[in-house]
């Protein structure tokens, strides 16, 4: 048995090739997004567009524009609706069984994949309520022992996760336990003869927003490129990153990006706080209850109830729990 | 053969030049290593400035590919069968139909401090040849610098096994000789001339009717190896111009050496099988046979430098003014997989022994300087020879990583707004649906792989659950052809580009479980 013949390789080079010159400019225009569209018996090469869907939540329906499109994994639960007629909104709604659906109205553009991000809270989220004192058998009561300590008429709880919750609610540095937050000012001692006199730096994106004393501000939470504060009972969310890696939830279509997002809520909002793991869902506490509500402005907000009893305050504890206070009930919520 | 009588013809690095020569071969030495860099380079500098077109390049690369990978495997299936054939060909009915009495085989068996169990299964398996023995000379080629111990296995070996062959005879390599590498080169060419002097003159035996065989110490050859290699010579166009080049087989202790081991090793084999279906590339490798005649005009193996294997080759490409090749056998040897006693030791030797494979870019400044000076080679041979081994040299080291790694690059360094085009998403996943394809190609490998491998030891057990991990075992391969061949193939010509020449051959240990 004779090597390969040079003739047999030759064949099979040049078929090879010639696949190779015909399908990578095909492979090509379908990765930019041409594709070949019928109408009316005339095909015609157009640029679409596509929508890029994240999502936290497995085995949810995708739905584009009324039809169902797909449902995504366990694994990859992310979503690309491709092949998208573009300079067109299409409306997107995804559904899954025991969870409040998302849906959006968002542009496509030629080339361009739109971004979106789903919030879909549980319908029923689990709630467990942390009692004051322990029964004699250890579950949790609101009836304190014949032992129980009387501090001004009042029996002093004896749980120490109830006890470590009013420290939290009570204290004055509350918004220091939600993971969003840190040190706004550095502080700058400086010795003089036995004096010492402190100076407050502030940092820049403050003087650049006119902000002088950033202390006075309302509910302020910063985290590494984004503050947010409450002003006159609406949420101000103010980019403070490179302009370059600015969020899709800023812009309102390509190019165009706004540094700040404002919520302004029909009710005057009493306190925020962002949703554990994502800095574009508010949670968002008004007379009426808890909600969390996108920042993400194009078409309607999805706003979601959490909890729709009125309560008197909240916040996010360690471990990224969510808990609820009513009156001298403490309530963690499960989400 | 006059251009071996040449200055340059025995160079090993750019250090044996001077002024201008030594100027000029320091380029050529630097020139895989740029090639290689820059394409790393330029694939990053594209990816944060023009993440579009870095994008589009990696796409209709993994398409390149993918097409590659098609034409390979056409390759090594067709090698697959035609080694089959060959290994049930009656070698011995097809030379008795051709005068072949007067040829002598000259086996040259070179070592260092293996295991005289390794260096005895190799004689055993000469012993063993289909072939009339009498016409076989076996040398014996130990090293001085072993010590006693090698002496004394050589001594011992030969007293045993002498009357099997035409003759036997133990050479030992001197420590230390002037202009010498340590390595196998000089210690097969010292023998090599030792058995010339010793055996051939002696005998009055024709150079032109002795083949020599430079085996690896663990070459366990098939039993119709030299009738195979007997009749290719004689029906050779013109056997004094070739190369004869087996199919290495790695498999000698292919159940006893670990997963990522037998991947590495049955690599190295499909890219033999391949190599021997494209004549035009194939350069001899590891264990290999050719002329006495051709060899000694040459003045044999290179002492200088580590790839004395290929760049013999080289030397005779030269020496014939680009008239010389190699005839595949598409007949295997087979030798051992690395296997040490632990698996990271075992881990650390695959990398090195193919960091001195990968060192045979050495002969990319050696044939550019060369074909610059021999003036008798035809324009278009120099380039075909130049390109192919450059292609060859820069695709194992770029490829892999550009396939694996590389293609998220302008996703990660492109910027915001190149990650909001639709391009941006299409390309992993176009990436791995290629890539999905392409490695739909292993399953030829893994049904080529288990049919040439040897028996399992019947006392193992567990025996499915060996055949399952035998199969499961190339999902390395990603991993393998990064660590062990990109890898060492960028250290090894990076080492060059910058001067800092691996200067001793490192001899890859010989360990078997069961000795």
């Amino acid at each position: 048995m004779r090597p390969l013949p040079n003739k047999t390789r030759s064949i099979s080079l040049i078929i090879l090739l010639v696949i190779f010159l015909l399908i990578t400019p095909i492979l090509i225009s379908y990765s930019l997004g041409y594709r070949i569209s019928d109408i009316n018996d005339v095909f015609t090469l157009e640029k679409t567009g596509g929508i890029y869907v994240h999502s936290n939540i497995s085995n949810t329906e995708v739905y584009l524009d009324g039809e169902f499109n797909k449902t995504n994994g366990v694994l990859l639960r992310n979503t690309l609706i491709q092949n998208l007629k573009p300079e067109m909104n299409h409306v997107i709604e995804v559904h899954k069984a025991g969870y409040q659906s998302w849906i959006k109205i968002l542009p496509v553009y030629s080339s361009l994949v739109t971004e979106g991000r789903v919030l879909m809270m549980p319908k029923e989220i689990p709630q467990r309520e942390i009692y004051p004192f322990a029964n004699v058998d250890g579950a949790g009561t609101t009836t304190p022992s014949a032992k129980a300590k009387i501090v001004r008429g009042k029996p002093v709880p004896t749980d120490e996760e109830y006890k470590n919750l009013m420290t939290l609610f009570e204290g004055k540095d509350i918004y220091a336990t939600s993971t969003q937050t840190k040190v706004i000012t550095n502080l700058n001692t400086t010795a003089v003869a036995t004096t010492s006199v402190t100076t407050k730096e502030l940092p820049e994106y403050f003087v650049a927003l006119g902000i002088k004393d950033p202390e006075k501000l309302e509910n302020l939470i910063q985290n590494a490129e984004e503050i947010s504060w409450l002003d006159s009972g609406n949420i101000i969310l103010n980019w403070v990153g490179k302009n370059v890696e600015i969020p899709y939830y800023y812009c309102l279509e390509p190019e165009n990006c706004r540094e700040r997002i404002t919520l302004d809520w029909q009710d005057t909002i009493k306190k925020f706080d962002f949703l554990p793991g994502r800095n574009d869902i508010f949670l968002v506490l008004v007379n009426s209850g808890l909600y969390a509500v996108e920042a993400d402005g194009r078409s309607d907000r999805n706003t979601q109830p959490v909890y729709t009893k009125k309560i008197d305050d909240f916040l996010i504890g360690p471990n990224n729990k969510i808990f609820i206070r009513e009156g001298d009930k403490f309530f963690e919520l499960t989400i | 053969m006059d251009y071996s009588k040449s200055p340059y013809f025995h160079i090993a690095d750019a250090r044996d030049l001077k002024g201008r020569d030594r100027f000029i071969y320091r380029i050529f030495e630097m020139v895989p290593g740029l090639l290689t860099w820059g394409t790393f380079a330029l694939i990053i500098l594209l990816s944060i400035f023009h993440p579009l077109w870095a994008a589009l390049f990696i796409i209709a690369f993994d398409f390149y590919w993918l097409l590659k990978t098609i034409h390979l495997s056409f390759h090594h299936y067709y090698n697959w069968r035609r080694m089959k054939h060959n290994i049930k060909t009656d070698w011995q009915a097809m030379i008795d139909n051709l005068k072949h009495e007067h040829l002598y085989h000259l086996v040259i068996l070179p070592f260092y401090k293996e295991d005289e169990f390794v260096i005895e299964q190799t004689i055993k398996s000469l012993v063993g040849a289909k072939y009339k023995t009498s016409k076989m000379l076996i040398v014996l080629a130990a090293e001085e610098r072993a010590g006693e111990y090698a002496v004394e296995v050589s001594e011992r070996l030969t007293k045993k096994y002498a009357h099997n062959f035409g003759e036997m005879i133990t050479t030992v390599h001197p420590a230390g000789l002037v202009g010498e590498i340590v390595g196998k080169g000089p210690n097969i060419s010292y023998s090599a001339e030792e058995a010339r002097v010793q055996i051939l003159d002696k005998r009055k035996i024709p150079y032109e009717d002795v083949i020599v065989s430079a085996f690896d110490i663990d070459t366990i050859i098939w039993s119709g190896y030299f009738a195979c290699l007997t009749w290719h010579f004689l029906t050779a166009e013109n056997p004094f111009k070739v190369s004869f080049q087996p199919v290495p087989l790695y498999n000698n202790n292919i159940w006893e050496a670990p997963a990522i081991s037998r991947v590495a090793a049955m690599t190295s084999t499909f890219w033999q099988m391949i190599q021997q279906e494209r004549i035009e590339k194939l350069v001899t490798f590891s264990s290999h046979s050719l002329s006495f005649k051709s060899l000694y005009e040459v003045g044999y193996w290179q002492k200088n430098m580590i790839s004395d294997d290929s760049r013999i080759f080289w030397n005779l490409y030269l020496a014939n003014d680009g008239d010389y090749g190699v005839v595949p056998l598409s007949y295997p040897v087979s030798m051992d997989a690395n296997l040490a006693p632990s698996f990271f030791k075992t881990f650390g030797n695959i990398y090195k022994q193919h960091l001195r494979w990968m060192w045979g870019v050495e002969n990319i400044p050696y044939i550019m300087f060369n074909f610059m000076k021999n003036k008798k080679i035809p324009l278009k041979k120099k380039i075909q020879q130049t390109v192919t081994q450059l292609e060859g040299f820069w695709s194992l080291a770029t490829n892999p990583i550009m396939i694996l790694v590389l293609g998220w690059l302008p996703i990660i360094l492109g910027g915001a707004a190149f990650r909001d085009t639709v391009l941006s998403y299409n390309l992993p996943n176009i990436t791995r649906d290629l890539m999905t394809i392409t490695t739909t190609g292993l399953i030829l490998s893994a049904v080529i792989a288990a049919s040439m491998l040897p028996p399992m030891p019947k006392e193992y057990k567990q025996r499915k659950r060996r055949w399952v991990v035998m199969v499961l075992q190339w999902i390395f391969v990603p991993f393998t052809i990064i660590i062990f061949g990109s890898l060492p193939g960028i250290d090894a010509q990076t080492r060059l580009m910058f001067g800092r020449y691996i200067g001793a051959f490192w001899n890859t240990p010989k360990y078997r479980k069961n000795n």
